[in-house]
């Protein structure tokens, strides 16, 4: 059996380092499990937030190294169930994932190519994605959504 | 799944030959940016350098995010341009099958959550 989460708010500042994402990680896991939200959930919200992190250290461009990025989590239920949000902003180059195509999967090795893995993951691991450009800052917001069971 | 902010955040690399035409490689633990920054150079060494059949075992395995899924994928290509071929040995960790069939790793490497099944496919030759 799983309750409903407790509505709340957490936030968290890092530096754009990848040795920060593991305490990142921390603190979702911690939020998360504070917020009863079910740990499955908690597994597919982590996963998205690595990926996120990582594509910004890859992609985010000079921007994203000298200014701290801006975490927040917010747990809340409703009529039609729970959600779990996370708020990723930043300075880095913008970006809405949203919008971006994802690439063919590889049919055989020789197809394979790098890259492109990590954005086809948070879109089959979140159910939702909002993505706005907020006072010169990226703000992209990934929803996991669950029904409690009873 | 443990805090990773506290524990469980080590990653692991060991093998074993198992006979001359066949290794046996373990990866453990976390693998995102920093664990597979630790493991990336031996993992390709020991999974590339010679064509031979290498089995990843990856039941050990408790976080694998695209950086880890690229790793692997990298090293399936360099040793099959070499001759060799890979398959994967995959647990019970919904989280990592998940990351794998999301991404559709199963249809360019191999994928097993049978040991033997996996061992016997790496023993018999392509054709």
């Amino acid at each position: 059996m799983t309750i409903a989460p407790r509505p709340c708010t957490l936030s968290l500042e890092i530096d754009p380092d990848p040795q920060q994402f593991r305490r990142a990680s921390g603190w979702l896991r911690a939020g998360g499990l504070s917020q009863g939200v079910p740990e499955e959930q908690i597994d597919r919200l982590e996963l998205c937030l690595n990926e996120v992190l990582a594509n910004l250290i890859e992609h985010g461009g000079d921007a994203v190294a000298s200014h701290p990025i801006q975490l927040e989590l917010r747990a809340s239920a409703l009529p039609s169930g729970c959600d779990i949000q996370l708020v990723v902003s930043d300075r880095g180059e913008p970006f809405n994932p949203g919008q971006a195509s994802l690439r063919a999967l590889p049919g055989n090795l020789e197809q394979a190519r790098p890259g492109g893995l990590g954005l086809r993951l948070v879109k089959a691991f979140s159910d939702g994605m909002v993505y706005r450009v907020l006072e010169g800052r990226n703000e992209l917001t990934i929803t996991i959504h669950w029904t409690p069971r009873s | 799944m443990s805090d990773p902010s506290t524990s469980g955040t080590a990653v692991s690399l060991e093998h074993e030959d198992l006979s001359e035409e066949l290794r046996r490689i373990w990866l453990g633990g976390r693998m995102d940016m920093i664990g597979v920054g630790e493991i990336e150079l031996p993992f390709t060494a020991l999974a590339a350098s010679r064509p031979v059949s290498v089995l990843v075992d990856l039941t050990g395995v408790t976080f694998l995010a695209s950086v880890g899924l690229r790793c692997i994928i990298q090293s399936a290509k360099a040793l099959d341009l070499k001759g060799g071929r890979m398959a994967l040995l995959v647990g019970d960790n919904p989280l990592v099958r998940g990351t794998l069939e999301t991404v559709g790793v199963g249809e360019i490497i191999p994928m097993f959550s049978d040991e033997a099944a996996a061992l016997q496919s790496l023993s018999v030759p392509a054709t």
